[in-house]
């Protein structure tokens, strides 16, 4: 009998069974925080304050909208300018990312106003870190679905036209794979005159589609053997009809698996990217921005410490994820 | 009878071999036959003959490299995919490993709905009707139809297979050892199932199996492969009862008990095809004429043919 590989198993399952692992456990809740963290960066750490009643008229969520009536003001600002009456709730931080706060040192230690001290342009380091991981997520999420489409269409038409096209593609993933990442994406950066956090992206996929071409066309190989592929054509189904619904729905476990570890890779490169000098420019906080930041001034330890807990924390909860998905989704891995 | 449903004409195909370097693996060599409207033709051999690659063919899902297939009348052996999309209506097929013939991830209602759909066929409640009418056919309960099909028995996931291959309402089946895989009562349920459905819907089959006894069960006509060849097609009846090529006769020697020295005759590699007889290593017939001269298939009745040598002669020689 064949051995079978592929099963379907539904999406509470595989949450379900993620959370039954040690690695799930402990990398998926990593995950959703840092996806909340970004996601309500703007409530977290803010110029402006969450409410505000100044003057009798009240604002509502002044740190997203922004009203022009505020512009000149912070929540710096306001507390030393408040009357009588007038009153404000701050954000957690009340600082923006690109606050510099006049009343401080610049590359300031931590202390009961700045929880993670300054940078060298006396913005709060917290602050950076919290909206910095709007960038990570960013980074990751948009390199990782631009890496899985482009690898996935070329991995599959390798796979399932064959011939002298597999032939190309196959040849040029594994160039891709051959040159190291880093080195390429920053002979790309280097080229390239605005390096934007689009660039970044850009450059990022760039890079990482051949691992994911390669093994979607593992999989193609292997699926367009089954019976039930035959049976599709058999059946008369057209080619797009038999590619994208009986092979690509049962090659997505490895390339869902490849994902995570990519989100992991995409983060840890613009990290890197950004603490060459390369990457995110500095109007935009970012991890790898901070701790080019460190470069040159070491005595400023919280500007190392911080923003590598994050980077680590952060790619160790989607690796310690990607690979209790792997152990989920790989049959051959699961009695183990 | 006018017209042959499916006619292949000295059917060629080799494939490369698996890493570089060697001959091709030649699975066919000339191979003909034809099956007529509502016929089932049994169709035995080893393991590696050829006999999976021909129903392949026939369906035109792979290429032959020489030799022609012809379906009612129309040749098609050129046609592209895009060309053959519309015939596939008329040609089916039913795989033996049922796990591997239905896909994983499309519960029962959704595999047999997809061909409804792409052809156009049924939609809403007539396509309702039309899985209801088929379950009925394949003798499966309705509440399998949101089942995938690891949630499914062995027997069961034929049945959606079959069921599948009625979706479109073909003419032919070619079923590739259908029941091989299924447990003994199991096995016997799905042939008669194939049986019953030959009958009510005037199917015709390519019954592709290695199983003497399922074929006599079946089958109108059996032909005998060995080696990528025809070796003999006789009525059911006349085949079992006088089979002419001594490879046939082996096999049927082998075939009622477990007798090791009946046993013998069979056993030995599948030949790679050469000039001459390819069985006749094996042969205990062989003379010098079956090493220099490959024997053609040669009509030996209305419906029977044979291609040996040693059996066309008059009065054949033993030794």
């Amino acid at each position: 009998m064949s051995t079978i590989r592929t099963v379907a198993i539904s999406t509470t399952d595989v949450f379900r069974l993620l959370l039954q692992r040690r690695g799930g456990r402990a990398g998926l809740p990593g995950v959703v925080l840092l996806v909340l963290i970004a996601t309500s960066a703007d409530f977290l750490a803010s110029d402006k304050p969450l409410l505000l009643s100044l003057g009798g008229h009240l604002y509502v969520l002044p740190n997203l909208f922004d009203p022009v009536a505020l512009t000149a003001h912070s929540n710096q600002s306001l507390f030393r300018t408040m009357a009588a009456g007038d009153w404000l709730v701050a954000p957690l931080v009340p600082f923006g990312m690109n606050e510099q706060d006049k009343d401080e040192l610049p590359l300031s230690p931590p202390s009961t106003r700045h929880l993670l001290g300054t940078d060298g342009a006396r913005r709060d380091v917290l602050a950076r870190l919290i909206h910095g991981s709007r960038i990570s997520l960013a980074v990751g999420l948009l390199s990782v679905l631009i890496t899985i489409t482009l690898g996935t269409v070329l991995g599959l038409t390798a796979g399932f036209v064959g011939g002298p096209i597999d032939a190309v593609i196959s040849r040029a993933s594994e160039t891709m794979i051959a040159v190291p990442a880093l080195f390429l994406v920053l002979a790309v950066m280097g080229v390239v005159e605005q390096a934007g956090v689009g660039a970044t992206i850009l450059v990022i996929a760039l890079v990482s589609w051949a691992r994911v071409a390669r093994l979607v066309r593992a999989e193609t190989l292997r699926l367009r053997e089954m019976e039930f592929v035959t049976a599709a054509v058999a059946l008369g189904f057209s080619t797009r009809r038999i590619l994208f619904h009986h092979i690509l729905p049962n090659a997505m476990a490895p390339i869902l698996v490849s994902a995570t570890f990519g989100m992991a890779s995409a983060i840890l490169m613009e990290a890197s990217l950004s603490f060459l000098g390369f990457g995110t420019p500095d109007s935009h906080a970012s991890w790898g921005g901070l701790l080019h930041g460190a470069m040159g001034s070491f005595h400023a330890w919280w500007l190392v410490i911080f923003p590598g807990a994050a980077i680590f924390a952060t790619v160790m909860a989607y690796n310690l994820t990607g690979d209790a998905l792997r152990d989920i989704l790989d049959p051959r891995l699961r009695h183990e | 009878m006018s017209t042959a449903l499916v006619e292949l004409c000295d059917i060629a195909k080799a494939f490369a071999p698996r890493r570089g370097g060697g001959a091709p693996i030649r699975a066919l060599c000339g191979v003909s036959l034809t099956i007529a409207r509502g016929e089932t033709l049994g169709l035995v051999g080893e393991s590696g003959c050829g006999k999976s690659t021909l129903g392949r063919i026939l369906l035109r899902l792979l290429v032959p490299d020489r030799g022609r297939v012809r379906f009612d009348g129309a040749d098609i052996t050129d046609w592209s995919p895009r060309q053959l999309r519309p015939l596939r209506r008329r040609m089916q097929v039913v795989f033996q490993d049922s796990v591997g013939a239905l896909n994983p991830r499309l519960t029962v209602r959704a595999a047999l709905l997809e061909p409804l759909t792409v052809h156009r066929l049924a939609t809403g409640d007539a396509a309702r009707r039309r899985l209801d009418e088929l379950l009925r056919a394949v003798g499966l309960s309705p509440d399998r139809l949101d089942r995938y099909p690891h949630e499914l028995s062995g027997g069961e996931r034929q049945r959606v297979g079959i069921a599948r291959a009625l979706t479109l309402q073909p003419e032919l089946i070619v079923a590739d050892e259908p029941a091989s895989a299924l447990d003994v009562s199991v096995q016997a349920q799905v042939l008669n199932l194939l049986l019953d459905l030959a009958e009510s819907r005037a199917l015709a089959y390519l019954f592709i199996s290695h199983d003497l006894a399922v074929v006599r069960y079946l089958s109108h006509r059996v032909a005998v492969m060995f080696a990528g060849r025809i070796v003999e097609v006789a009525p059911t009846a006349a085949l079992f009862e006088t089979p002419a090529h001594p490879y046939t006769q082996a096999l049927l020697a082998a075939a009622p008990g477990p007798r090791a020295a009946a046993l013998n005759v069979v056993v030995g590699a599948t030949p790679a095809p050469t000039p001459g007889c390819s069985y006749r290593d094996r042969c205990p017939h062989a003379f010098d004429r079956c090493a220099a001269e490959e024997p053609a298939l040669t009509a030996t009745g209305a419906e029977a043919a044979v291609a040996c040598h040693w059996s066309a002669r008059p009065t054949p020689l033993r030794g």
